[in-house]
C-alpha cells in the first residue's frame, strides 16, 4: 500500500473507504471518503483492500508566457520561502516547492503591470539562507538588471532583511531591486502573496525610485503595500502581515492596489522620500567574508564564550544593551580582540535609537578598547555591511571607515522622530 | 390498497412484528404459511422446511413474483405480508397499492437462539433474492430490545403509516455552540456589538492538487466582493484576523465532543487531524473552516425509533455577517472561532414526529456535557428531507425547535405537490418574452411604478396551456409562483414576479390584465407571469425553473420561514474539499477519552434518584427528566431556590409562556433565578406574567418591577398600610378580613403572610 492509494477497510466492525495518506508511529493514517483525515492504530485494521492505485499527481499548471508588449521588462528571481510554499497534499507537509512559472500562474494580474523575466535562483526557506548565496543573488540580480526597468526578488521573510541589506551594499544600482515574500504561503485562499508580488512589480517596472526595497503589507489588511529602504527594515513580528516596518524612518514609498475578480482596478505610488531616485549607475560590489559574526550580550554572559566568539570570527557585530554595552569585566577582552585584528562593531538589542560611546563610562571603555560605535545602525545591517566590508578589506582602520560611510542609508544622519506606528 | 410487506433474514422476529400490526386491524397473509397450505393442496401433506425451500424454488421458476401473483386475490384494503423474500416481489405488490417494506433485523447470535438453524437458512433464503429485498426496505427495524418495545416501535410506525407510504427520509444535522474558550485561541467565546478596528482583506481561489479550481469559490471569486472585518480586541486576537497560526484545540471543546461520542456510544477516533474545509465567501478570515472528525458510527434511541450518528464533528464558527452590499461584505468577527460541534444523523428517520424527538434527544444530550451554550442562535439545526420519488432538500439553519415537525411536514407535503404537478406542468410552453411596459404607462400600482422610475421595463410571458399552474399549491401561503420567484430573486436578483392566477392585485386593474392578455395572445386555458427589470434575461431563469419542474423535484438547500414553510436558497453543495491544517499536528485521544470517561455527567434518566431526594413527587421527577428545562431546574435548586416551586414554575408556566411566544432559554439562567427569588418578595404573584415579557426585552428584574410599578410594600410600608386599614375597619375587625382589604388597597404589593405576622404583633 502506497500514499495515495485507494483503500477499503474494517475498523472496529464498521467499514471504511479512504485513500491511504501515510503511516506515522503506530497509526495508519487515511482520508476518509467524508474527506477527513483520521488515524487508526494499524493493529485495529482489518481486512484492508486495495481498491485502486494512486492517482494523485502533481499540479498540472501549464507555463504561458504571454505577455504585454507594451509593459516594462522586469526582473522575476526566486529564491524560496513561504511565498513559494505548498502543501502537499499527501503528506500535508510544506514544502518551498512552487517555481516562478508557478508564480505567474498562480498570480495572473501580474500580466497587467510588468513582463516578468523569470530566474530561478534558489528554492530554500530563508533560515537556510548564507552570505555565500548573497554573492550568488547579487550576481543574477546584476545580470538581469542590465535589461531590465528593476528586479524583483522573492525571499522566505525570516531572513530577507539580511538579504537586502547585503544586497543594498553589493549592488549600486539607480533601477529598484524589491524583495517581497509572504507571511501566508501563496496556495491558501487569505494569502498576502498576491497584494506584495504584484505591488512590487509595480515598485520594480514603474516607480521613479533607485535602490534595494523590501515590499510587503503596511497593516493588517490587502491593499495597501509598504516601500521600506532595504538597510532600516527588520522583521517585527513572527506572524503579522505587517512584520516588516521601518526602523528610525519611514517608509520610502507606498503602493495602493486594489484587485477584483483576477483584475487590476487601480494601482498608485505614493512616494514619501524621492532621495533614492531611479537612475543609471549599476555597479556590482560583490564581496563576501563568511568569517564575521553577529553576537547578543546577555547579563552574565560567560567570559570564555564571549572570548571564544570574538576569537573565533575576523570581525564581529555585538549588539549591547542600551546604548551599547556590555559588561565592564568583558571590556579586556574587546581590547585583546581589537589588538589581535578583530573588527569589533557596537549596535543596540533595543533595536530603535543610536548607540553612544560617551554617555556612560563603560562605553568610553569599550571605544578605547578599540570597539567601533555604528551609529544606529540596525544589527543585521551592520552584519551583512561587515560581511561584505571585510570581504574586500582586512586593516582594521580601513574597515572603521567603510563600516561609518553611509552607503545605502544604514546610517539616519538625523534623527527621526518615528516610532512603532501601526503595531 | 395499503400493503406493508414484511422482510428481514431468518429468526429476526418478522411474524412477531406482523402479529403486532394485525391487531391494529390489518389482515395477515404470510408467505411461508401460504406456500405450505398450497404445497398441502397440490401433494396431499404439509412439507418439512428442506421441501419447502425447494418448493419454494420450484414455484418461483415461473419468476421471483410468482408466490406474490398466487396470493393477490387474498389481498384487502388494509394487509400486512411477512416473509418477503425478494424484490421482484415487491415490485409486484408496488403496482397494486400504495406500499411500505419493513425490513426487521438482529444479531446473528439473537436470531439462531431464537430459531435454531436460523443461519444455515439464511444461505439459502440468500438464493432466493432475500438480501436484494432487504436492500429494498423503507425502514428497518433493529430487533434486539424487549418485546414492549418491539411493540412500541412497531406500533407508531401503523400509527404514522401515511408518511411511511410517502417514502419520507429525513436526517438531521445539529450545529450548538460550546460555551468554552474559542476552539483555537484562549478569546472568549462572547459576542460583542462594539469595534474598535477594521481590516480590509481578499480571497482569491487555490487550484486543487490537481492544478483545477472550485466552481464554488471561483463563482465566489467571480462577484468581486471585499471582505471587511469588524475587531472586538476583548474577544478577537491574532488568531481569528489571520495574523497567527491555531493554537492547540482547546481541551474543554474536545471533552465536550468526547461526551457527546461516548453518549452514542461512537468510536471515537484515534488520532484526530484538524483540517481546513475550504470556504470563500469570507466568512472565514483564513478562507476555509477548521475542523476535525472526532467520533463515527454512533447510535441515538429516541422514544419512537433509533437512528444512526455516522459523525460528531468538532469545528469553528464562522463570522457573522452584518452588512452587505455590491462592493463588499461585513463581518463581526466575534462569532468566529466559538466552538461548535456537529451532529449528524442517517437519513432514518420517516416521520415528522421521529425529527423532532431525535432533535429534542440530541438537544438534552448537548445539554448535559454541561459545557454547551444556551439562547436564540446557539443551536442550529439543518434537516436533509427527501420523499419517494422526490429529491434530497436541506433545510439550513433551523432555530426554533418547536418548529422542525412543521418543517418536515410541510416540504414532505410540497414535495409531494412537485411530483403531481410533472403531468400537469408539462403540457405547459413558455413563450420567450414581451416588452410590454406601455400596457401600464399609466398604472396605479405602486409595485410597478416604483419600478419604472427606476428606468426598469415591464416583461410579459405567455404560458401556454398554464392557466392554474403558478397558482397550483404546494403548502400553506406557497404556491409554485413562489418557487418560481425564490429562484427568480436568488438567481437573477429580481424582487420577484407577479403571475395570472393572483392577478388583478398589487395595484394592477382587471383592465390591465387584460391588455397584458391581449398583448401576449393569451387563450383562456393560458397564464402570463410579469417581471420588472432593465434587460428581459431573467426570462432564463424562469424558464429554467419551469422546464425544471416538468422533470423532477430539484436537490437544493432551502431557507427556514417562520411559519414552518421554506423558500429556496440555493443549489445543494457539492463536496466539502478538505486539507490538513498543516500548523497543528494530529492529537492522539487515547488518554483523553479515559478522563472524559470518568467525569461523564449523568443523562437525565440517570438523575431519578437524586431529584426523588429534593422530595420530588414522582410524576412530578418523571416530567422533569423529560423536559428540556431539567439543566434550568438543577442550576436553579443548587442556588437555592425551593425545589417545589422550581418545579412547579418549569412544568406549568413554562409551557404557558412558550405558547405566549416567550423564549425561555434567552432570558437566560441568572435572570431566572433571581425571578424565582423575587417572587412574592420583591414583586407580587400576580405581576409574574408581564415581568417575564419585560425579562425577554432585556429588562433586568429591578427595572421591570419599576416599570410595572409592582415593588412589593416594605414591612414598614405595609405596618403603616395595616394601621390605617385597622383604624377604618376599627379594631375588632377579624384577621381575615384586615388582610384582604391590605392587599386589595396595596394592589397586591403587600404579602398576606407579612401582613398576618404584623398583626400578630400589634395584636400582642
Amino acid at each position: 500500500m502506497e500514499p495515495g492509494d485507494e483503500v477499503e477497510f474494517y475498523w472496529r466492525g464498521a467499514r471504511k473507504k479512504g485513500v491511504f495518506i501515510k503511516e506515522e508511529g503506530k497509526y495508519l493514517i487515511f482520508k476518509l471518503e467524508n474527506g477527513y483525515n483520521v488515524g487508526f492504530p494499524k493493529d485495529e485494521i482489518e481486512n484492508i483492500k486495495i481498491i485502486s492505485k494512486r492517482h494523485v499527481g502533481k499540479p498540472k499548471f501549464h507555463y504561458k508566457p504571454e505577455f504585454r508588449e507594451d509593459l516594462p521588462l522586469v526582473g522575476l528571481a526566486a529564491t524560496g520561502g513561504t511565498i513559494s510554499a505548498r502543501v502537499d497534499y499527501i503528506t500535508g507537509a510544506v514544502t518551498s516547492e512552487f517555481t516562478v512559472e508557478d508564480l505567474v500562474n498562480t498570480f495572473p494580474e501580474m500580466r497587467e503591470v510588468a513582463r516578468p523575466k523569470l530566474k530561478q535562483i534558489s528554492n530554500i526557506f530563508s533560515e537556510n539562507m548564507v552570505p555565500s548565496l548573497w554573492k550568488d543573488i547579487a550576481r543574477e540580480i546584476y545580470d538581469l538588471l542590465k535589461e531590465t526597468e528593476g528586479v524583483v526578488v522573492t525571499h522566505g521573510t525570516d531572513t530577507m532583511h539580511y538579504t537586502s541589506s547585503y544586497l543594498s551594499f553589493a549592488i549600486e544600482t539607480g533601477k529598484p531591486v524589491v524583495l517581497t515574500g509572504a507571511q501566508r504561503s501563496s496556495d491558501r485562499p487569505s494569502s498576502d502573496a498576491a497584494y506584495n508580488l504584484i505591488s512590487s512589480l509595480y515598485v520594480a517596472g514603474h516607480s521613479p525610485l533607485g535602490g534595494v526595497f523590501v515590499c510587503m503589507h503596511a497593516s493588517s489588511s490587502d491593499g495597501r503595500n509598504a516601500v521600506h529602504l532595504g538597510t532600516r527594515v527588520r522583521k517585527m513580528h513572527t506572524s503579522r502581515r505587517d512584520t516588516f516596518q521601518s526602523i528610525g524612518r519611514d517608509p520610502v514609498a507606498f503602493v495602493d492596489l486594489e484587485m477584483r475578480k483576477g483584475k487590476i482596478d487601480r494601482i498608485d505610488l505614493e512616494v514619501l522620500d524621492p532621495s533614492f531616485s531611479r537612475g543609471d549607475k549599476l555597479n556590482l560590489r560583490n564581496y563576501v567574508n563568511e568569517n564575521v559574526g553577529l553576537v547578543k550580550y546577555y547579563p552574565g554572559m560567560k567570559r570564555e564564550i564571549f572570548e571564544r566568539f570574538l576569537f573565533s570570527h575576523e570581525g564581529v557585530i555585538i549588539e549591547g544593551t542600551g546604548f551599547g554595552h556590555i559588561r565592564e569585566e568583558l571590556i579586556p577582552i574587546i581590547e585583546q580582540a581589537t589588538h589581535s585584528n578583530v573588527f569589533v562593531g557596537i549596535t543596540s538589542q533595543t533595536i530603535w535609537g543610536r548607540t553612544h560611546p560617551h554617555v556612560y563610562s563603560t562605553a568610553v571603555r569599550m571605544a578605547e578598547a578599540g570597539a567601533v560605535f555604528l551609529e544606529d545602525m540596525l544589527p543585521e545591517t551592520a552584519f551583512a555591511k561587515l560581511v561584505w566590508v571585510m570581504g574586500f578589506e582586512k586593516d582594521l582602520e580601513k574597515i572603521k571607515e567603510h563600516m561609518l560611510t553611509n552607503y545605502a542609508g544604514e546610517i539616519t544622519e538625523r534623527s527621526g522622530i518615528t516610532w512603532i506606528s501601526s503595531l | 390498497m395499503d400493503l406493508i410487506l414484511i422482510t428481514g433474514p431468518p429468526g429476526a422476529g418478522k411474524d412477531t412484528v406482523a402479529d403486532i400490526i394485525s391487531k391494529k386491524g390489518w389482515k395477515h397473509l404470510s408467505m411461508s404459511h401460504f406456500l405450505k397450505e398450497e404445497y398441502r393442496e397440490r401433494y396431499g401433506n404439509y412439507p418439512t422446511e428442506e421441501e419447502l425451500i425447494s418448493f419454494a424454488k420450484e414455484v418461483r421458476k415461473e419468476g421471483r413474483d410468482a408466490v406474490a401473483k398466487l396470493l393477490r386475490p387474498r389481498l384487502s384494503e388494509k394487509t400486512v405480508i411477512s416473509g418477503i423474500r425478494s424484490k421482484e416481489e415487491i415490485d409486484f405488490f408496488r403496482r397494486e397499492g400504495r406500499v411500505v417494506v419493513i425490513n426487521v433485523t438482529a444479531p446473528e447470535e439473537e436470531r439462531e437462539k431464537r430459531r435454531p438453524g436460523a443461519l444455515r437458512r439464511e444461505e439459502k433464503e440468500k438464493e432466493l433474492g432475500l438480501y436484494e429485498a432487504m436492500e429494498e426496505a423503507d425502514v428497518t427495524i433493529e430487533n434486539d430490545g424487549t418485546l414492549e418495545e418491539l411493540k412500541e416501535r412497531v406500533e407508531f410506525i401503523v400509527d404514522n403509516i401515511e408518511w411511511y407510504f410517502l417514502g419520507l427520509k429525513a436526517g438531521l444535522e445539529i450545529h450548538q455552540q460550546l460555551n468554552t474558550k474559542k476552539l483555537f485561541c484562549s478569546c472568549p467565546s462572547e459576542l460583542r456589538e462594539e469595534f474598535s478596528l477594521e481590516i480590509g482583506r481578499f480571497l482569491r481561489p487555490v487550484a486543487s492538487e490537481l492544478g483545477e479550481f472550485d466552481r464554488a469559490a471561483l463563482t465566489e471569486f467571480n462577484k468581486g466582493l471585499k471582505y471587511v472585518y469588524r475587531v472586538n480586541k476583548d474577544v478577537c486576537c491574532l488568531v481569528e484576523m489571520d495574523e497567527e497560526p491555531p493554537h492547540p484545540p482547546t481541551r474543554e471543546a474536545l471533552e465536550a465532543s468526547i461526551m457527546m461520542a461516548l453518549y452514542t456510544n461512537s468510536n471515537i477516533v484515534p488520532l484526530v487531524q484538524v483540517m481546513r474545509k475550504i470556504v470563500i465567501d469570507g466568512s472565514n478570515t483564513t478562507g476555509f473552516q477548521r475542523t476535525m472528525l472526532i467520533a463515527m458510527d454512533g447510535k441515538l434511541k429516541t422514544p419512537h425509533t433509533s437512528v444512526k450518528i455516522p459523525t460528531i464533528c468538532l469545528e469553528e464558527d464562522a463570522a457573522r455577517p452584518v452588512e452587505r452590499d455590491e462592493e463588499k461584505v461585513v463581518y463581526m468577527l466575534d462569532r468566529l472561532g466559538i466552538p461548535l460541534i456537529e451532529i449528524s444523523t442517517s437519513p432514518d428517520l420517516h416521520s415528522p414526529l421521529e425529527v423532532k424527538e431525535a432533535a429534542e434527544r440530541i438537544g438534552m444530550l448537548l445539554r448535559s456535557t454541561g459545557l454547551v451554550k444556551r439562547g436564540l442562535g446557539t443551536i442550529r439545526q439543518d434537516i436533509n428531507i427527501s420523499i419517494r420519488g422526490g429529491a434530497r432538500v436541506e433545510i439550513k439553519g433551523v432555530q426554533n425547535l418547536d418548529m422542525i415537525d412543521k418543517y418536515v411536514e410541510f416540504e414532505a407535503v410540497r414535495q409531494k405537490r412537485l411530483i403531481e404537478l410533472i403531468p400537469l406542468i408539462k403540457k405547459v410552453k413558455v413563450h420567450p418574452p414581451k416588452d410590454i411596459t406601455h400596457v401600464f404607462s399609466s398604472t396605479k400600482s405602486k409595485l410597478l411604478k416604483k419600478a419604472l422610475e427606476k428606468g426598469e421595463r415591464v416583461f410579459g410571458i405567455r404560458l401556454e396551456k398554464g392557466r392554474g399552474i403558478m397558482g397550483y399549491e404546494l403548502g400553506p401561503n406557497r404556491r409554485f409562483g413562489s418557487e418560481v420567484a425564490d429562484y427568480v430573486r436568488v438567481h437573477a436578483g429580481l424582487g420577484g414576479i407577479l403571475h395570472s392566477d393572483e392577478l388583478p392585485a398589487y395595484g394592477i386593474t382587471e383592465d390591465e390584465v387584460r391588455k397584458v392578455k391581449e398583448t401576449l395572445s393569451c387563450k383562456e386555458e393560458d397564464g402570463f407571469i410579469l417581471f420588472t427589470s432593465k434587460d428581459p434575461s431573467p426570462y432564463n431563469i424562469i424558464k429554467e425553473r419551469i422546464e425544471l419542474a416538468k422533470e423532477r423535484v430539484p436537490e437544493e438547500t432551502r431557507s427556514p420561514r417562520p411559519d414552518g414553510t421554506t423558500s429556496y436558497a440555493r443549489p445543494l453543495p457539492g463536496a466539502a474539499r478538505m486539507y490538513p491544517e498543516t500548523d497543528l499536528p494530529p492529537m492522539e485521544t487515547e488518554l483523553l477519552v479515559e478522563e472524559v470517561r470518568k467525569k461523564l455527567p449523568p443523562l437525565p434518566e440517570e438523575r431519578k434518584e437524586k431529584l426523588l431526594s429534593l422530595g420530588l413527587k414522582v410524576e412530578m421527577v418523571e416530567k422533569l427528566i423529560k423536559s428540556r428545562y431539567l439543566f434550568l431546574f438543577e442550576y436553579l435548586v443548587e442556588r437555592g431556590v425551593d425545589p417545589r416551586f422550581a418545579s412547579n414554575i418549569i412544568l406549568n408556566k413554562f409551557p404557558y409562556w412558550r405558547r405566549e411566544g416567550i423564549d425561555i432559554e434567552s432570558i437566560g439562567e441568572e435572570r431566572w433565578e433571581e425571578l424565582l427569588k423575587g417572587y412574592e418578595a420583591i414583586y407580587p404573584k400576580n405581576a409574574m406574567d408581564d415581568i417575564v415579557k419585560l425579562l425577554l426585552e432585556g429588562y433586568s428584574l429591578k427595572e421591570a418591577v419599576d416599570k410595572l410599578g409592582v415593588r412589593m410594600l416594605s414591612e414598614e410600608e405595609t405596618e403603616k398600610l395595616v394601621k390605617e386599614v385597622i383604624r377604618e375597619l376599627g379594631p375588632e375587625a377579624n384577621e381575615g378580613k384586615i388582610i384582604g382589604e391590605v392587599i386589595k388597597r396595596s394592589r397586591g404589593r403587600a404579602s398576606g403572610r407579612v401582613v398576618s405576622s404584623i398583626l400578630k404583633r400589634l395584636r400582642a
